[in-house]
C-alpha cells in the first residue's frame, strides 16, 4: 500500500478500499492542513475544513483523471472550500493600530517597514508579528489571500499556483501582484489608525 | 514615496524572474527607492511572520476514509430494502420528523388564546392578528409600546 503510485490507491478506494483512500488521504493531508490553515488562520474549524475537503475529493473520486497529479486537484478543493468560509466570515475582530502602546507601534513600525527589519531577528514577539500579519493578510480579498499564500509562503511556481486556483497563470500572477499592493495599503491605512478590514 | 522608473520590476524580482544584470540594476534601484525598500520589508515580514506560524498536521486519514465509506454505504443502504427498514433510524429523516413537529407546535403557538407572543414575532403577529382589533391599538401607540403589550399581555386579541 506504502509504494503504490496516487493512480493505484484511487482506483482502489474507487473499487472500495477504505485504507487505499485513507493512504491517499495520509499522503497529502499535511499540504492541505498548510493550505487550510494558512487560509482560515488559527479558527477552530480548520480541522473541519481538511475533513470536508477529503470528503468532497472522495465523492468526486470518479471525475478524477488520474494522468494528472492529485496534488494540486485536492489543494484546488481545499482553495476553493477556503475561499467560500472566507467569504462568509465577517466582522472579523482586528487589533487597531490606535489600541496598540506608544512602544508597540515604534517596534512594529521599525520591524515591519524598516530597512533592517530581517536582521533585527532577536528577541522577537512571534506570536504578536503572526497576529499582525495574519490580520493584514485577512483584510485582503479571500482569491488574492489564496494566491499570495501559495506563491509567497508556500513557495509554488506559479505554474502550480495556477492550476490550484483553477486560473491561468497570467491571472494568478495579477492576483499575487495585486495582494502585494493591497497590503501595502492595508498596512499604510492600518497604520494610519483607521483599522480598515477586508472588502 | 511614490513610484519612479524601476518599480515596475518589484514582482518579477520578489519570484526571482530577473537575470544577472537586471537583478544588480533593481538592487541599485532599492537603495534610492524608498517606496520599493518599505514594500520589500514589509512583505518579507509579513512572509516570514506566516511562515513562522506552525502548521500541525493532525493525522485525520483513518477518520476521514471511515466518514467517506460511511456516506457510501449509507447511500448503497439507500437503495435496498435492508436500507429502507434501517433508514427509520437515518438522521435524514430524524431531521425531518424532528422539522414536522416544529411546523405543528409553530402552528400550535399561533393558534390564538395560545402561547406568549414574543417580541420578534411582531412582524407574523401583525400579519395575523384580527384587523379591527389591532386598528384601535396602532392608533393610540408606537411601535415599541404595542410590541411591549404584545408580550406582556400575551396577545391583544
Ligand atoms: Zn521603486
Amino acid at each position: 500500500m506504502m509504494d503504490a503510485t496516487d493512480a493505484v490507491l484511487i482506483e482502489k478506494a474507487l473499487g472500495g478500499d477504505e485504507q487505499a483512500f485513507a493512504e491517499l488521504v495520509r499522503r497529502y493531508q499535511g499540504a492541505v492542513c498548510g493550505v487550510v490553515r494558512r487560509l482560515l488562520g488559527a479558527s477552530p474549524d480548520w480541522e473541519d475544513a481538511v475533513q470536508e475537503t477529503f470528503l468532497r475529493a472522495f465523492s468526486a473520486l470518479g471525475k478524477f483523471d488520474p494522468r494528472y497529479p492529485f496534488g494540486p486537484w485536492v489543494l484546488r478543493i481545499a482553495t476553493n472550500y477556503c475561499i467560500d468560509q472566507l467569504r462568509k466570515r465577517k466582522n472579523m475582530k482586528t487589533r487597531l493600530w490606535s489600541e496598540l502602546g506608544e512602544l508597540e507601534q515604534e517596534r512594529l513600525l521599525r520591524d515591519f517597514s524598516g530597512e533592517d527589519a530581517r536582521d533585527s531577528t532577536g528577541a522577537r514577539d512571534v506570536d504578536g508579528y503572526a497576529e499582525i500579519a495574519q490580520t493584514l493578510v485577512n483584510g485582503l480579498n479571500p482569491k488574492y489571500k489564496a494566491a499570495f499564500v501559495l506563491r509567497e509562503v508556500e513557495e509554488r511556481e506559479y505554474g502550480e499556483v495556477a492550476k490550484i486556483l483553477g486560473t491561468s497563470e497570467v491571472t494568478a500572477r495579477v492576483r499575487v501582484s495585486r495582494a502585494r499592493s493591497e497590503l501595502q495599503k492595508k498596512f499604510n491605512a492600518w497604520r494610519a489608525g483607521r483599522g480598515e478590514r477586508g472588502r | 514615496m511614490d513610484k519612479t522608473h524601476g518599480c515596475e520590476l518589484l514582482d518579477r524580482y520578489r519570484d526571482g524572474e530577473l537575470d544577472g544584470s537586471q537583478r544588480e540594476g533593481f538592487k541599485r534601484h532599492l537603495a534610492v527607492c524608498e517606496y520599493c525598500r518599505t514594500r520589500m520589508a514589509l512583505l518579507d515580514n509579513v512572509v516570514s511572520a506566516l511562515r513562522r506560524e506552525t502548521v500541525q498536521t493532525v493525522d485525520l486519514a483513518d477518520r476521514i476514509a471511515r466518514r467517506a465509506f460511511g456516506q457510501v454505504a449509507a447511500l448503497a443502504a439507500d437503495a435496498s430494502w435492508d436500507g429502507l427498514l434501517a433508514s427509520w433510524f437515518r438522521p435524514r429523516l430524524a431531521f425531518l420528523a424532528f422539522g414536522t413537529t416544529l411546523v405543528l407546535c409553530a402552528l400550535l403557538w399561533f393558534a390564538p388564546g395560545v402561547g406568549q407572543a414574543k417580541e420578534y414575532e411582531y412582524e407574523k403577529l401583525l400579519n395575523q392578528a384580527d384587523a379591527a382589533n389591532l386598528a384601535e391599538t396602532l392608533l393610540t401607540s408606537s411601535d415599541t409600546e404595542f410590541a411591549l403589550t404584545l408580550v406582556q399581555g400575551g396577545g391583544v386579541w
